[in-house]
């Protein structure tokens, strides 16, 4: 009974939410918010029973000498909560820089090492063929040309008349018209992907409606 | 409305202070008037008319003191002016005490019609123009005065001749138009619903598709996994893009499972968990003998975005010490598979980036399609063993699989979709070209 309640729910609001291809309407609002709503409900729930329950309140309340630490992020989380109001709003100021320090340390970290220094070494790749690998070399000269290109399109200090003149400004303009095709393939790339993938999402959406609720499939 | 005599901002009325400067307001004329019924205060002489008493009224003809000296601002003026024509010494007292270029304007005027411009309003009853506006009455440039009061008289005149014309009907014709694209819109619709429906209905699990290096590849590193292994699964994905991973999700657990390795789910994002365990109990229920707690465990929602994924990477001992499972786990050494299930590139970062890259652990990723450029890099660089995208990649495995499911059944309408936009799309360029030639005809 619940997963059939389930699947009308869904299935009705499913019909909303494509009744905006007629125009914007109640019925799509209705929706809307609810998504928003019900999203925004969960993840409170979630937050409180996964996090905040098991992770910091639990066990203060079970064994507050062994966990005596903890009560420096529920300090710094309640501290969080003078935000709201303007005149308290400095009282937040110690978390937030604790969070954009750990978090963006983190993050450029993790870049240098995980993005930057691995796509650099495999952007360096041999031009010239080995032996039965000729299609590789034309990849690999596809792919060093395009990042070469792409650079020098992005590469503004040079520009005006002093772009175009000597054999640095030559190269540079060659070199930035072929980036800028590059980029446009990518960019075309990726909408094609963005398309799909609604696409995926549209077929989803109806085979959940023919199989699932109205059990044609 | 109260205008402050400080800094001239206008105030709602009533108001004691100015919204701007804060300068004490004058009281509002209305609370200047005195109440209803009081008696009339006297009238006071003003202090500048108080000042005049007792001199004699200005005759004339008579020359007033001083006039005889040609003041400086005059002075200045006496280049332009003389390249004019104009004496300037005699604009300053002519035989009855009127300058010049002031009789020239004086000339003007009285050539101007006089009729009543103003009918309503503060000026009503109000005929002719005024003579001599203040501006025009400084003579900086004499002979050079390109505007004059009655310039202004004609304008307003034209502007009203303008206005008083009745409206021309208004042209109705973007009504067919808009129509006409509306009707294009919900044909272009129902085509697109129908071919995918159609694909729905007709739609079996026996495509033959070709498969992907990427897609082979994760087979090929699930495959290598020895029966008793730990992969762990991150389900960083919301509703938005389940369609397309939930398939992958279902594909890869039952490749493990058959294989018989120890699944460790958890999720960055708070929607992750549910989908996993929606995902978990479809394909459980095929493999007999798969316990909870021992073979697969859910340890939900991790906060903390790339803090999480490296408190997961550094605490996943602690995390999984309560079940069987978590025997024989120290960390993420034992880990002998990592698979990332991004809806987003910055999930997908984040797993490679917090810790594939310093932990140096196994990892594949199954991404949502508008991802998969994003994740290619990573897959060519040899950080992620294999990578599936979309839709399309969850048929493919279930293809190399050899256990058809959902996904496969999906291709056909999934097809039929991206046909009608490719059709559309040429239909529409080669409509814009015959219309771009039409009009150079």
């Amino acid at each position: 009974m619940r997963e059939l309640l389930g699947t009308w729910v869904a299935a009705l609001l499913t019909l909303m939410v494509f009744s905006y291809l007629i125009s914007d309407n109640p019925l799509y609002r209705l929706a809307e918010h609810l998504f928003v709503g019900s999203a925004l409900g969960y993840a409170i729930v979630v937050a409180i029973q996964d996090v905040l329950l098991p992770r910091l309140f639990t066990p203060l309340a079970q064994d507050p000498v062994t966990y005596w630490h903890l009560l420096i992020p529920l300090l710094l989380g309640l501290l969080l909560l003078a935000k709201g109001r303007v005149s308290t709003a400095w009282f937040g100021n110690v978390s937030v820089a604790f969070l954009f320090g750990v978090g963006g340390a983190l993050a450029i970290g993790g870049a240098l090492v995980g993005s930057l220094l691995y796509q650099v070494r495999d952007s360096m790749l041999p031009l010239l063929p080995g032996e039965g690998d000729g299609g590789r070399a034309i990849d690999n000269l596809i792919l060093v040309v395009g990042t070469l290109g792409s650079l020098a399109y992005f590469y503004f200090t040079v520009g005006g008349e002093r772009r175009t003149s000597g054999l640095r400004g030559g190269a540079l303009r060659l070199g930035s018209i072929v980036g800028k095709w590059f980029i446009m393939i990518t960019l075309g790339a990726l909408f094609a992907n963005a398309v799909m993938a609604r696409v995926s999402l549209l077929v989803g959406r109806l085979h959940f409606l023919l199989s699932d609720w109205l059990r044609i499939v | 409305m109260l205008y402050c005599p400080h800094c001239g901002t206008s105030n709602r009325e009533g108001s004691k202070f100015c919204n701007n400067c804060g300068e004490l307001l004058p009281p509002s004329f209305e609370e200047g008037l005195p109440p209803e019924g009081a008696p009339p205060e006297p009238a006071q002489e003003p202090e500048w008319l108080q000042g005049l008493e007792g001199e004699a009224p200005w005759e004339p003809g008579e020359v007033l003191e001083g006039a005889e000296e040609e003041p400086e601002w005059l002075r200045e003026l006496g280049a332009p002016a003389a390249e004019a024509g104009v004496d300037v010494k005699g604009e300053v007292a002519g035989e009855e005490g009127t300058a010049p270029w002031l009789e020239a304007l004086a000339g003007l005027t009285e050539e101007a019609s006089l009729e009543p411009l103003e009918k309503e309003g503060l000026l009503a009853g109000v005929k002719g123009a005024l003579k001599v506006e203040p501006i025009f009455s400084t003579p900086h440039r004499v002979g050079e005065v390109a505007f004059s009061p009655l310039a202004g008289a004609d304008q307003a005149a034209r502007f009203e001749g303008i206005v008083s014309q009745p409206l021309a009907p208004v042209a109705v014709e973007e009504r067919p138009r808009t129509r006409r694209k509306e009707v294009l819109s919900w044909l272009f619709y129902l085509i697109l619903a129908g071919a995918v429906v159609g694909g729905i209905l007709l739609a079996g699990g026996s495509i033959n598709m070709p498969l992907t290096q990427a897609t082979v590849d994760f087979y090929k590193t699930v495959e290598s996994l020895e029966e008793g292994s730990v992969a762990l699964l991150s389900h960083d994905y919301d509703p938005g893009t389940a369609a397309e991973i939930t398939p992958q999700v279902r594909a890869i657990f039952d490749h493990l499972m058959r294989r018989g390795v120890k699944i460790v789910n958890l999720s960055l994002t708070p929607e992750g968990q549910a989908l996993a365990d929606r995902a978990l109990e479809d394909v459980v229920s095929e493999h007999e003998g798969y316990l909870l707690g021992r073979d697969y465990i859910n340890l939900g929602y991790v906060a903390g975005n790339e803090v999480g994924a490296r408190f997961v990477a550094e605490g996943l001992r602690a995390r999984l010490s309560p079940y069987p499972l978590g025997e024989g786990v120290g960390g993420l050494e034992d880990v002998d598979l990592v698979v990332v299930l991004a809806g987003s590139q910055e999930h997908l970062r984040r797993w490679v980036e917090q810790v594939q890259a310093p932990y140096k652990v196994a990892m594949v990723a199954g991404v949502s399609g508008q991802v998969d450029p994003a994740a290619r890099p990573y897959y060519r660089s040899g950080q992620l063993k294999g990578l599936l995208s979309g839709l399309v990649g969850a048929a493919e495995y279930e293809r190399v699989n050899q256990h058809p499911g959902i996904a496969l059944s999906m291709m056909l309408p999934q097809a039929a979709a991206h046909l009608v936009i490719a059709l559309f799309i040429l239909l529409g360029n080669f409509a814009y070209l015959v219309e771009s030639l039409g009009g150079r005809g």
